[in-house]
């Protein structure tokens, strides 16, 4: 690369800081619904839910979940009012936290929060010597779910929402007309298309479903786009975040 | 892209070599690689894609370049061929890198490969190999250093190591007769700042550095980017562009302050 | 006494002539001639003379910029642009800046004699400090000071000739309103303002990067000769606009030259600017540096600067395409290169990636049109190894690439590939389009042309980021072409490729097959090609002669005569010809040069 004219460069840079770039790789309600809309709903600018998601984002800094996607969990479950949640792949709480406080701040709703913690499901499908499966297997799941349920005391939030210790196969009969959705389960090939197959035909017309870690690798290839094929079939994509590597979908 | 490629790699290393010590100690310190890029030129992608680009714009046509930790010379030909009337002195310690180096470089008459490590002062040193938890990776072996790994509770274990023949940098280039350094760039697996305090002649005259950045401890009295980007200011630099993925490992540009604010001021 | 006198006038005379330096020619000497005027035709009610700087190489820029006032019966001289790009050494030398004692050192560029090729020149960024060294602004190129040298020349012919008022265009102009609106609002600054009290009016608002989007200038650039204080360069002079009516503004720094008025007080303002001072920085960054120059703007846009116009001021730059050789080309982009490089069917340069490869794939798909005219598009042709190899292949097919600078990861694709136009201009059935095309790009694509064949090659993910606009711009390919081959990577966008993977399994397409995409055998990267059959759901833009339904394009005689002449029996009465004209044009078309609509 050149730089042709460093200062014009630098000029264009500088004139974009005054220009409203809209970024294609970021959440916004805006993209969802008009001004007027936002603003009849009655949660938008809210200061006390502005408080709330900055509690939270305080409490899932350095977490898995990131501010953008605790944000776009948030805006979406409050703005769309969607009550019936389920996540698969609730692992140590870190999105369930946004999807529950949404509910507590909605009064209103119930979240199923599915995991198998357990290290021979988590490498389930993926070759012993992946570096995934290494890791996975040798975690405390245990502890892991404790953290879960310690933190789910902590912020009073156990009225809104089910553990389910089951894998994701066992756990979707008790689900049926889901609103919103979080994938993040199993991250084989074979294991995230099934949660993808199970899952996805439970979303009610109108429900949404979030895809995580859309970009992870096992054995040096992407595990999750055959995940995506019943997404794209019958669902709009809606939004992406985090470098494509979360998306969402809203079912036709 | 390069550094990109190294930050996931070294994140899966450190997600290995960590142990989950459980709810008592509050948090799991399981990260997350988050890319981030901060500098002057803002964050167009097509400056980030060609940050390696950034130095020609302050350099001479004919520059001398020091590059310290070549490995096998993927990123020393990209200079020779960025630079074709230029000098570059590659610096690679590691035996098995160094001749995989001279191998790549052969065609290129403005590389001299030089097989030291550039160090405090003069002499020989230990080069902590490493090779993953297990001790087997040897592919992991790039990530050596003259300073032994940083022991922690959960990541415990010695490296092997080997003697190499190490050089201060001041020294070599008064031998060498080279009275002035344009671009130095250096990948010193946490060395990085002891290299730049100890060659205060190259510093003076230098336009570029490149300079491997870290987060973490990884190394025992490892420099951290603060300390290096103090360093640095104060010795009359500033930091250009730097792309780092969070809390591991970056690559940030400094250019000489004059030629900095002279653009940029 | 007489004779210590003599010494006395002798002597300082010598003392003048060793202080003035003879080493360096002035910059006057440089200025380049405007031959072959007439004083007829080219002025304009209030305006004595129209010069359009148009560089011998650029004719199709000319032509287009000249079509535009042509309608409204206005003919600007052609002035013949200095290149600079083929501007010696000892010419740049002598045209720039030399550092002086008191001078404010700054970071600048040099050039210097190629040690291998003393033709070629090479930048050197050096920070000033030796005294009567030649320096420019940072990251100059040579296309900049033929450009300042044109403009510069310009205005010494302007002042030569004795005119009061001359406008002064560029060749990548776009004419929003009536130009002629330009004399009266000649008429309104002089009442406004007083007749002598102004020099340059600017024929537009600003300088676009967008449509209703304009780059602002935020302060005077530095020079070693001026004062560089940051109170002074941010001061009102180079910062402040201020409005005077509905039509006019003052006019501070700015970006951009491509068309300005200038009186005869700003001409001579601004030769004595440049003569007494050189050239430093490019010339619309140097033009508001000039003391006491008056310069005013309107606040909307009657001739601006065109979007997205080949630029010949750029680093990289253009020798003269028609000129160019193999061997040039090859000194030119001596770094790595995508595609192999074919020059009359002979593979010149090695790509890093497999192109033989992914032909044979599509070969039979090509083979279906035999003997008969079909239309190809190569989106994001890159070094043009398959339009050039179906050019050469088949005759009776007509290929239209679209391509752009800096939309891949290796550099300099547009420019790479327009200079290969010219090394393969024994074929005549492919045109080039220099774009880098969107959505809104291809819908009127969609509604104005259709091909036969399109080919996406890796492309279609960089064309946009998000998967939801990926979709759109597949949507609209899939309505654009009879067939669509597309390839997608297993490495990158694998969104996109999943995408298109699951597309294939719904619609009529054939997967054509995977091959491993670099040369380099420790590679691990492929590209899966999917052939997508969309004939049938096409049906209704062509009527079962082939032709184009009647009045889809009222506006388009040559469409008509193309859908005429597809139903006197012409090769094909299933496929179609390639782009009209307004299509050339719309989507900046820059090869051929004098293009017309092929059959």
């Amino acid at each position: 690369m050149n730089l042709n004219n460093v200062l014009r460069q630098f000029t264009i840079a500088l004139c974009l800081l005054h220009v409203n770039v809209h970024c294609a790789n970021s959440w916004s309600l805006e993209h969802l619904a008009s001004d007027k809309k936002l603003a009849a709903s009655g949660s938008y600018n809210n200061p006390e839910l502005a408080r709330k998601m900055e509690t939270v984002f305080q409490h899932l800094k350095n977490s898995w979940c990131s501010q953008e996607k605790a944000k776009l969990i948030m805006e979406i479950i409050i703005f769309e009012r969607l009550t019936m949640c389920v996540e698969v792949g609730t692992f140590m709480g870190s999105s369930a936290l946004p999807i529950l406080v949404s509910l507590e701040y909605l009064k209103n709703g119930h979240a199923y929060l599915i995991d198998a913690w357990s290290n021979q499901e988590a490498v389930k499908g993926l070759s012993p010597d992946d570096q995934n499966a290494i890791w996975w297997s040798t975690l405390d799941m245990n502890a892991i779910k404790n953290h879960l349920l310690h933190m789910l005391g902590h912020w009073h939030l156990d009225s809104y929402c089910t553990v389910i210790h089951e894998t994701s196969e066992q756990a979707v009969s008790h689900v049926d007309s889901i609103d919103f959705l979080h994938l993040d389960g199993n991250f084989s090939k074979d294991g995230a298309h099934l949660d993808s197959k199970l899952y996805v035909p439970k979303v009610r017309s109108g429900g949404y479903i979030l895809l995580s870690n859309v970009l992870v690798t096992a054995n040096q290839e992407p595990t999750k786009m055959k995940a995506l094929w019943p997404l794209f079939e019958t669902c709009d994509i809606v939004s992406e975040i985090e470098n494509g590597n979360v998306l969402l979908f809203r079912k036709k | 892209m390069v550094v990109i490629v190294r930050c996931a790699l070294l994140f899966l290393t450190l997600v290995i070599a960590q142990k989950v010590s459980g709810i008592s100690s509050g948090t799991f310190d399981i990260p997350k690689p988050v890319y981030k890029f901060e500098g002057i030129l803002g964050s167009t992608s097509e400056i980030i894609e060609n940050q390696n680009s950034l130095a020609p714009s302050f350099l001479p046509y004919n520059p001398t370049v020091i590059e310290i930790g070549s490995d096998e010379g993927a990123g020393t030909i990209t200079l020779a061929a960025t630079y074709p009337y230029g000098r570059i002195f590659a610096f690679e310690p590691h035996p098995r890198a160094f001749a995989v180096l001279q191998e790549n470089v052969k065609a290129c008459k403005n590389v001299s490969p030089i097989n030291r490590a550039i160090n405090n002062a003069t002499g020989h040193a230990k080069l902590y190999l490493y090779r993953g938890k297990n001790n087997t990776d040897r592919g992991l072996e790039h990530l050596s250093s003259l300073l032994p790994i940083f022991k922690s509770d959960s990541n415990a274990f010695d490296n092997p190591s080997i003697m190499v023949p190490c050089v201060n940098l001041d020294d070599w280039c008064q031998l060498n007769h080279i009275d002035h350094v344009d671009f130095l760039r250096i990948d010193a697996e946490g060395l990085e700042l002891q290299i730049l305090e100890n060659s205060q002649n190259v510093l003076k005259k230098a336009i570029v550095i490149v300079v491997k950045t870290n987060f973490r401890q990884l190394r025992e009295n490892g420099a951290l980017y603060p300390d290096i980007k103090q360093f640095l200011e104060k010795n009359d630099f500033e930091m250009l562009a730097h792309w780092y993925c969070e809390d591991l490992q970056g690559e940030a540009t400094f250019v000489r302050k004059a030629y900095y604010d002279s653009i940029f001021r | 006494m007489k004779l210590f006198k003599f010494s006395i006038v002798f002597s300082i005379i010598l003392a003048i002539l060793f202080s003035y330096d003879f080493s360096y020619a002035k910059l006057q000497d440089h200025f380049k001639k405007a031959l072959g005027k007439s004083n007829n035709n080219h002025a304009m009610r209030n305006i004595d003379f129209i010069y359009m700087i148009n560089l011998d190489r650029r004719p199709e820029k000319y032509t287009l910029s000249m079509k535009y006032l042509d309608k409204y019966g206005i003919k600007p001289y052609r002035f013949s642009a200095v290149d600079g790009w083929k501007l010696s050494l000892e010419e740049i030398l002598d045209v720039g800046v030399r550092f002086k004692p008191g001078m404010t050192p700054l970071l600048g560029t040099t050039f210097v004699a190629d040690p291998c090729n003393s033709n070629k020149l090479i930048t050197s960024h050096e920070f000033m400090q030796e005294y009567d060294k030649t320096y420019f602004v940072h990251c100059i190129a040579p296309g900049a000071l033929g450009c300042a040298l044109s403009h510069i020349s310009v205005l010494q012919d302007a002042y030569d000739s004795g005119y009061e008022t001359v406008l002064v265009l560029e060749d990548d102009i776009e004419i929003v309103r009536n130009p002629h609106l330009l004399s009266d609002l000649i008429d309104e600054l002089d009442s406004i303002v007083g007749h002598d009290n102004w020099d340059v009016l600017f024929t537009d608002h600003d300088y676009r990067i967008g449509v209703n989007t304009y780059l602002p200038a935020y302060g005077a650039c530095k020079r070693p000769d001026m004062d560089n204080r940051p109170e002074e360069r941010y001061s009102d002079k180079y910062t402040k606009t201020v409005t005077i009516n509905q039509n006019f503004r003052t006019v501070a720094a700015r970006f951009g030259t491509t068309s300005m008025i200038i009186r005869r007080s700003g001409i001579i303002k601004l030769l004595e600017f440049a003569k007494e001072r050189n050239i430093y920085l490019p010339y619309d960054l140097e033009n508001y540096l000039v003391p006491g120059i008056k310069r005013y703007g309107l606040n909307y846009d009657v001739i601006t600067n065109m979007l997205n116009s080949l630029s010949d001021i750029g680093a990289q730059g253009n020798v003269t395409s028609e000129k160019i050789t193999i061997e040039s080309f090859l000194q030119k982009y001596s770094h790595q290169i995508y595609q192999d490089v074919l020059v009359k069917n002979q593979i010149i340069a090695p790509g890093t990636d497999h192109c033989a490869l992914r032909y044979d794939l599509i070969k039979p798909i090509l083979a279906l049109y035999t003997n008969k005219n079909f239309s190809v598009l190569d989106l994001g042709a890159a070094q043009g190894y398959f339009s050039f190899s179906i050019a050469q292949e088949f005759p009776q097919s007509s290929c239209v690439m679209i391509e752009s600078n800096n939309t891949s990861y290796y550099a300099h694709h547009g420019d790479m590939l327009y200079d290969l136009c010219f090394l393969n201009s024994h074929l005549q059935n492919i045109s080039y389009l220099h774009k880098r095309v969107n959505l809104s790009d291809l819908s009127y694509l969609n509604e104005h042309e259709h091909f036969d064949v399109i080919i996406a090659f890796l492309v279609v993910h960089l064309m946009e980021e998000t998967l939801q606009e990926q979709i759109k711009i597949i949507e609209s390919l899939l309505t654009l072409g009879d067939n669509l081959i597309i390839e997608v990577a297993n490495d990158v966008g694998v969104v996109h490729t999943s995408y298109v993977e699951f597309l294939s399994t719904k619609l009529d397409c054939q997967y054509l097959g995977e091959v491993k995409r670099h040369k380099d055998p420790k590679s691990t990267s492929t590209g899966k090609l999917f052939w997508f059959r969309t004939k049938n759901n096409n049906k209704k833009k062509r009527s079962s002669s082939g032709a184009r339904p009647e009045g889809l394009y009222p506006d388009h005689g040559e469409e008509a005569q193309r859908a005429v002449s597809n139903q006197k029996g012409a090769p094909s009465s299933t496929t179609h010809p390639a782009i009209t004209r307004k299509t050339f044009l719309q989507l900046n078309g820059v090869y051929p040069v004098n293009f017309q609509s092929k059959i």
